[in-house]
């Protein structure tokens, strides 16, 4: 890495050449991997990257080079790179460049790095013979623990110097079971900004159970007719129809390209009162958290719905200077040879003050969903489909069936209207996952309490 | 780079191994237009090189990547492949010995400004105020050198563009079309926005309506992210492992007796040769699937090892970063004694697919996405938007109908090279 005094010489050169904003985002990036599959460890690796981004915008256009193993000079010599770009009409910035150290809104905490591969092996063998033990009817396990510490260091044309250390732990587990005639897959996944604490957080017994109990349950699951149901939403992986069917429709530059629903709405009720909206950078251990967003600034928390009401959208620094956003620190990049847009942090519903026992006894006939899986979403239109992973039919009040072959179709807008019940703060819980954009692949996190839709199209037989 | 002698240090502890590097560059420029004004959105150059190490103790593989090229970073990482083997279950791996070039060149150059400009006029010409298009010019090579004696290196350039109109009826849709070529110059920028229009409009304004008994055809993109999902279920380690739908039906009849899959290392519609994998295995051209029949699952080399078959020449790295994945590079879909699409009365071709990752079950086959497309009926084209789509694929793929009688590649994960295919016994709901 190169420190403040040295990215500094890098800023005075950028600075040199016209511009509204630059960045130098420098990372130094190790992963580490272990697998474990068919009761065999698998794929053990551990390596790292070293390179740097570098981005000058100039009359609204961003002019982006990439830089491997970089060293002072190539910085510099990349920097004078995309200077020439702008051509000889553009006329030298003379303003003085001084940088200062910024502070994150995000503390740092302690966290357990992973040093050696074999200290994963023990918990990735113990899911394999969780899984096994438990049902006859498993006849794969697979799982993966993951460990990425990212180093990263940022200047911008604002003299913002940012320097962070971000460590993410996950885990995933895949179990596969058979009745003889079927083969169902269940999943279990946990993710931190943190390190191999979170192997203690989720013990593997818990991460092979739920895979295989979401596994052995889809076996006798049923498909259900199509038509509206309501719908509670469970905690955690729930929260994704939040984040794909609302939440990309706020990115600002979805709204500045006229492409989203949400155009023109700020100020406008477009939910239940019950429903207030969070994107957040700052939870401390969530995984879509960082101290700093990805263009130098500090990490904030922007609530986008407030009682039903649109607040904000999510704006990084280069749609704050094009389409004049205001600038809510959602600027994200998967790494250095990326640009980075606006980008979603941990993305949630507020708890509320309803009792999960009372939605579900007001349901006669209705479902379950514990977790959705990918989803697709229309912008200008807000109309989106989700498949759902792990459903229960609910009927008279009580939790009956498990169901397959389940999706979810509506709008973001109407379902955010349609939000009756919000419970409370014990049950929010937030689960980690991949947002991607631009061919970026950011971590996320999405989640809620116990949310219940009065009614929401299911698609089945 | 010259890896040779880390090759030889890895031998020199009684170990075996291989380093891949990779080089990239890339030069990318994306438009927009939004009310009629294109304008530059951004302009980007990349070039980024890096290698992955793979080192063998006793049948037992480790990994590990890196992008210093200075002596003690490349010795670290030789070290760190051989502490991960300690921990990998011992497979009897043979590397291969192959020496080889592939070098894929351009035909022509153009500037990927002016290939924009063009875009622009066209779809301004044409009314479309709302567009995003991006240009890219990639050359990438790759080395590949092993402990056998392996050496392998191979180059390739393209250009690739991607267009998306934004069309406006009552409300607005947006498609996309691309193309990947080696002789920009004479790319037809026409046919290629056209094509673009043609999926935009195709749903627009439609509605979600019950259609019962029609078939479906998948058009290209759509049906390559289709196979995109499924071609896993071929893998050897997934078959043998009871993973895949084909486990235990080696050599059954599966799927429509008219149609056989085939994994090809040169097409003539795909640019480009795929002599080698990145494992230094020749790339075998082998059936999957011939006349409905399951006839091979594909192996890289640790999978063809675990279970004792041949490699077929399928290890895929998409970076210097990963190891390699058993991933075919193309697969070929040969239609056989069935009528052409025009011999129907009607069908439902999809141009957009919702939800593929998660409503589609590999293992069992059952699937409910969604969809839209148009319904094609004589002389009348109806827009359908938001239908889903459901059933069991290997069922579906049983019920081949008709299919065009040309040929289109789609690159997605492998490449797809198919007609367009129409499959009954899909149900479709609004």
């Amino acid at each position: 890495m190169f420190g403040e005094s040295l990215l500094e010489e890098v800023g005075k050169e950028l600075n040199k050449f016209p511009h509204e904003f630059f960045d130098v985002y420098v990372e130094d990036r190790s992963d580490m991997t272990l697998s474990i599959g068919d009761g065999k460890l698998e794929k053990p690796s551990m390596g790292s990257v070293f390179g740097a981004g570098i981005r000058l915008i100039h009359n609204g256009i961003t002019y982006f080079g990439v830089v491997d193993d970089p060293s002072l000079d190539d910085l510099i010599s990349m920097a004078n790179t995309l200077g020439n770009r702008l051509g000889n009409n553009s006329h030298p910035s003379n303003t003085t460049f001084l940088t200062m150290k910024m502070q994150g809104t995000l503390k740092g905490t302690s966290w357990s790095k992973w040093n050696k591969l074999d200290e994963a092996e023990t918990y990735l063998r113990a899911i394999d013979e969780y899984a096994r033990g438990k049902n006859p009817q498993v006849i794969q396990v697979s799982a993966r623990i993951t460990q990425t510490i990212s180093k990263v260091e940022m200047l911008n044309s604002l003299g913002n110097y940012a320097e962070e250390e971000r460590p993410r732990a996950h885990i995933s587990c895949s179990i596969y079971s058979t009745d003889g005639e079927n083969t169902e897959v269940g999943y279990s996944v946990n993710g931190k900004l943190g390190g191999l604490e979170l192997l203690e957080e989720t013990s593997a017994e818990k991460t092979a159970l739920d895979a295989v109990a979401m596994s052995i349950s889809k076996l006798k699951a049923i498909v259900p007719a199509s038509g509206e149901y309501p719908v509670i939403l469970a905690p955690g992986p729930g929260g994704v129809i939040f984040h794909e069917a609302v939440g990309h429709s706020l990115e600002a530059d979805f709204i500045r390209k006229h492409v989203s629903v949400m155009e023109d709405k700020i100020g406008q009720v477009i939910g239940n009162s019950k429903v207030t909206l969070i994107d957040s950078g700052i939870i401390p251990g969530e995984w879509g958290s960082n101290a700093f967003d990805d263009e130098g600034f500090p990490n904030q928390e922007t609530i986008l719905v407030k009682d039903g009401v649109l607040i904000s959208y999510m704006s990084d620094y280069t749609e704050h200077l094009i389409g004049n956003f205001p600038h809510s620190s959602n600027g994200r990049r998967e790494n250095y040879g990326c640009i980075p847009y606006p980008r979603m942090r941990n993305t949630y519903i507020e708890p509320g003050h309803d009792q999960y026992e009372d939605m579900l006894s007001s349901i006669e006939k209705g479902i379950l969903v514990n977790m959705l899986g990918g989803g697709q979403v229309d912008q200008a239109t807000g109309d989106f489909i989700f498949d759902v992973i792990d459903a229960w039919l609910i009927e008279n009040g009580k939790i009956t069936f498990p169901l397959k072959e389940v999706s979810m179709i509506g709008n973001g807008l109407t379902t955010l209207k349609d939000i009756v019940g919000v419970s409370s703060k014990e049950d929010l819980k937030i689960s980690a996952g991949l947002c991607g954009k631009e061919n970026q692949l950011i971590p996320v996190g999405c989640g809620e309490p116990y949310v219940m839709i009065s009614k929401i199209f299911v698609g089945g037989d | 780079m010259d890896f040779s002698k880390y090759v030889s240090l890895i031998a020199k502890n009684n170990e075996a191994g291989d380093i891949f590097y990779s080089d990239v560059s890339m030069k990318s420029v994306r438009i927009g237009c939004v009310e009629g004004q294109p304008h530059l959105e951004d302009v980007s150059s990349k070039e980024v090189s890096g290698y992955g190490i793979r080192v063998i103790k006793d049948g037992r593989m480790g990994f590990s990547f890196g992008n210093k090229t200075d002596d003690e970073s490349i010795l670290q990482s030789i070290e760190y492949a051989s502490q991960a083997a300690e921990l990998g279950e011992p497979l009897n791996i043979s590397l291969p010995s192959t020496q080889g070039n592939e070098v894929t060149e351009l035909k022509s150059e153009s500037d990927i400004n002016e290939i924009l400009d063009r875009i622009s006029e066209i779809y301004l010409s044409k009314r479309i105020t709302k567009f995003e298009a991006t240009a890219e010019r990639e050359s990438s090579k790759w080395l590949l050198t092993n402990t056998s004696g392996a050496h392998i290196m191979s180059s390739e350039e393209a250009y690739s563009v991607t267009v998306m109109p934004v069309v406006s009826g009552i409300g607005e849709n947006a498609n996309y079309w691309f193309a990947v070529t080696l002789d920009p110059e004479n790319l037809d920028i026409n046919e290629l926005v056209l094509r673009s229009l043609d999926r935009a409009y195709s749903s627009l304004d439609g509605k979600g309506i019950n259609l019962k008994g029609i078939p479906v055809v998948f058009d290209a993109p759509e049906w390559a992210e289709l196979w995109s999902f499924l071609l896993d279920s071929f893998s050897g380690k997934n078959v043998e492992r009871g993973k895949s739908f084909f486990s235990g039906k080696l050599s059954q009849r599966v799927l429509s007796d008219h149609l056989s899959i085939k994994l090809e290392n040169n097409h003539p519609k795909v640019p480009g040769n795929f002599l080698y994998d990145n494992e230094g295995v020749n790339v075998q051209p082998v059936f999957l699937v011939e006349e409905g029949a399951f006839v091979q699952a594909y192996y890289g080399l640790a999978s063809a090892a675990e279970f004792g078959k041949v490699p077929t020449g399928v290890g895929r790295r998409f970076s210097f970063e990963t190891q390699p994945l058993d991933v075919p590079f193309i697969c070929h879909f040969q239609i056989e004694g069935l009528p052409t699409l025009e011999s129907l009365d009607k069908y439902l071709l999809v141009t957009s697919l919702k939800g593929i990752h998660s409503g589609l079950n590999a293992v069992s086959g059952a699937f409910s996405i969604g969809a839209d497309g148009v319904l094609l009926d004589g002389e009348k084209h109806i827009p359908v938007s938001g239908v889903t789509l459901s059933g069991n694929i290997w069922d579906v793929l049983n019920q081949v109908i008709a299919a065009s009688d040309k040929e289109e590649a789609i690159p997605s994960g492998s490449w797809v090279v198919s007609p367009l295919v129409a499959l009954d016994g899909i149900t479709i709901s609004g």
